[in-house]
């Protein structure tokens, strides 16, 4: 019962801690991801495609040509 | 040989391997290197981590900062969110690793600058000075510019892509324009000033050690923005007796024990595999230094 509550105390205190040492990552971590979801659905996935339409013709300018 | 350099000489293979191993996977449209084409598959809607052109013949992924430029360029977006969000996540998690880890350009420059010829040591405030290059190019050329100077369509051009970007010469425009006639005749003056470019910044990293990462890449300025911040971390511990010997080895001029996450640092773990002592650690969030966690004991 004892060990339990121990055990208990100190996986609080690691998480704790993680969440403590790491505070900003996982706060940029978060905006993150969130930014990656709203290019996902913005415009009906057109940014996306935008990026695919651009990746998959060559890209004159970049190759120093265009 | 004593023990330390050999171990010292295989972290570097390794790390050398898995270079080779990234440039390989992130290049694994072989068939286009003999086509002349490039690959069109759904892949190109992920970014690679790292600077890599999408119109290279090889290239399976899409380059962020060309991705960041193509969309900012676009008529009807201003910014990217996705691309934005895919960088932001690669820098939180592990920060300049990828530099020094993934980056193909990167294994090039560090294989030219193993050709032994005499170095060149840039002085620290030269160096500092010089650094802000890359923040220039990130804030400046990849993001602002677009916004400012677009056409009457509302487009602009890839600006970094297009006047600066060695990657996407060496990578695409080259092979392309050897094994395309087509591409070949359109070749003209931009085509010659990216190729000059490209050469003076290879024969540059001859003599200096990663001179487009430390003063021109945008990538490595976006993540080394994070790096202070990112999962992946350097702890000095309590062993560190001072002796400078990280310092001296580090080629990216950082002193590990000052700024154990500096944006300057690339990882390579040539510090760590220096320290005679093992004062600096590296960890992933989850392990925090003796130090840290004695601090946080105490209050």
């Amino acid at each position: 019962m004892n060990g339990n509550r121990n055990e208990k105390q100190i996986y609080e205190g690691t998480l704790f801690r993680f969440f403590r040492l790491n505070k900003w990552s996982l706060l940029i971590s978060a905006v993150a991801i969130a930014f990656i979801l709203i290019g996902l659905l913005r415009a009906n996935g057109d940014e996306v495609k935008t990026l695919l339409m651009k990746a998959i013709n060559i890209c004159m300018e970049c190759i120093g040509i265009g | 040989m004593d023990k330390k350099k050999t171990k010292k000489k295989i972290s570097h293979s390794r790390r050398h391997l898995i270079q080779a191993l990234g440039a390989v996977v992130f290049n694994g449209n072989f068939k286009g290197f003999i086509s002349g084409s490039i690959y069109t598959g759904n892949l190109k809607t992920i970014c690679v981590p790292v600077l890599n052109c999408y119109s290279c013949p090889g290239a399976l992924g899409a380059c962020p900062i060309g991705s960041l430029q193509a969309i900012a360029g676009s008529a009807k977006f201003n910014f990217s969110f996705y691309v934005f969000g895919l960088i932001a996540l690669f820098g939180i998690l592990l920060g300049r690793f990828f530099c020094g880890y993934l980056c193909p350009f990167g294994l090039l420059q560090d294989l030219l600058h193993k050709i032994p010829t005499p170095k060149i040591k840039v002085p620290a405030k030269l160096n500092r000075i010089l650094s802000f290059g890359k923040y220039v190019m990130l804030i400046g050329v990849v993001m602002l510019l677009p916004f400012i100077a677009r056409n009457s369509f509302g487009m602009s051009d890839p600006y970094f892509c297009k006047y600066v970007c060695p990657v996407g010469t060496i990578g695409g425009g080259i092979p392309l324009v050897v094994l395309n006639p087509a591409m070949r005749e359109a070749a003209g003056s931009l085509f010659i000033w990216k190729v000059t470019l490209a050469i003076a910044i290879l024969v540059l990293s001859v003599f200096l050690y990663r001179v487009f990462c430390r003063y021109l890449c945008p990538l490595g300025a976006f993540y080394g923005i994070l790096q202070p911040v990112s999962f992946y971390r350097f702890k000095i511990n309590d062993k560190c007796i001072d002796c400078g010997k990280c310092a001296r080895i580090c080629k990216m001029g950082v002193d590990p024990v000052k700024t154990p996450n500096s944006p300057e640092c690339i990882r390579c773990r040539d510090c760590i595999h220096k320290c005679p002592t093992g004062a600096i650690e590296s960890c992933f969030g989850f392990k925090p230094s003796k130090e840290t966690s004695e601090e946080e004991s105490h209050g």
